[in-house]
């Protein structure tokens, strides 16, 4: 394992993924807007 | 080694097809869209994760959340939160760390792999022989589209009256595809409400798609902000690509027949590269090699 800057972004980006999961909510930042119809995607309003 | 090549090739066209219907997976909102004539979506739990591939939320099978998308909105909701002196949402930093954890890993591997509408282009590609080299100006756009588009604008030009997703809004031709395409069709009332951007999206998904006939994977190479994100992390991921000096005769085999005209002899961890790996199944003496390390 020789590939430190890469092994230094995974372990950022676990710490990430964790710190989000954790203090933030999936349901309300993610969910919320993503089971309602992206009226933007479709090129309305 | 050569089995193996052609394994993992036979693997490739598989595993996108795989992800293509694993990513929209609910066939009964869809079916149920189309009887009803009424524009539904997916409201499927597994919309509080993100898929790692250009695939909109908004398509009516969709079960899994885009996750340039869901930037945008956690950008405008962060942004909203802050003019409101409301407590700040932290999930973005777990939409940051899914993306890196992916780039750090693998690159751009998932561009060629699992990306849905990388398959959808490899299909278009597939009609036309043309792969016209796209200059390093136009490429440098998807880069201009992640900073503009995805971050600066959803975040400091904000409508608190309307969500603003600039780049789902005005550019993306996957959610033209995915979910414009389907819910105009089913429902009249959105046919009714279409306008100007509804007319300017599709004129630029009708540009892509000449654009793929003319360059594989052109919206890869010239729009994608997924792309141009994994596309840093190839330099440093941790599977790479390697080429064999003593044994490589220099033919440019590789080069020619790369989707994405990579300079493979050059620079063989190109951040352009969306690991097809095309080129290992053409080099003539198996001079290029992945390595994971």
């Amino acid at each position: 394992m020789k590939n430190i800057p890469a092994i230094i972004v995974i372990i950022i980006s676990l710490s990430l993924i964790i710190f989000g999961l954790s203090f933030g909510s999936v349901e309300e930042g993610i969910l919320q807007k993503a089971i309602n119809i992206c009226y933007e995607c479709i090129g309305i309003g | 080694m050569k089995h193996l090549i052609n394994y993992l090739l036979a693997l490739k066209r598989f595993s996108q097809v795989f992800f293509l219907f694993l990513f929209n997976l609910d066939f009964v909102t869809f079916i149920n869209s189309i009887k009803l004539q009424k524009a539904m979506i997916s409201k499927s739990f597994l919309k509080r994760f993100c898929v790692p591939g250009m695939n909109c939320y908004s398509c009516p099978a969709a079960i899994g959340s885009c996750p340039i998308g869901s930037i945008q909105f956690w950008l405008n909701d962060t942004a909203l939160k802050i003019n409101l002196g409301e407590k700040i949402n932290f999930v973005g930093f777990y939409i940051i760390g899914f993306l890196a954890l992916i780039g750090g890993s693998v690159g751009r591997l998932l561009c060629g792999f699992v990306c849905p509408f990388g398959f959808i282009q490899d299909m278009i590609g597939k009609l036309s022989k043309l792969n016209y080299r796209i200059p390093k100006i136009f490429r440098a756009i998807k880069y201009i589209v992640l900073v503009l588009f995805v971050i600066v604008l959803p975040f400091f030009f904000l409508d608190i009256s309307i969500l603003s997703p600039w780049f789902c809004k005005l550019l993306c031709p996957v959610g033209t595809l995915q979910a414009g395409v389907p819910l105009l069709l089913v429902d009249e009332g959105l046919r009714k409400a279409s306008g100007f951007i509804t007319i300017f999206k599709f004129s630029v998904l009708f540009l892509f798609i000449v654009l793929m006939f003319l360059s594989k994977r052109a919206f890869c190479k010239i729009l994608c902000p997924l792309g141009a994100i994994w596309g840093m992390f190839n330099r440093i991921s941790l599977l790479k690509l390697t080429i064999k000096r003593n044994t490589c005769t220099k033919c440019k085999l590789c080069e020619e027949k790369c989707p994405m005209n990579v300079e493979i002899l050059k620079n063989p961890n190109s951040s352009e590269c969306v690991r097809c790996m095309e080129c290992l199944k053409n080099c003539p003496t198996q001079s290029i090699t992945t390595k994971f390390y």
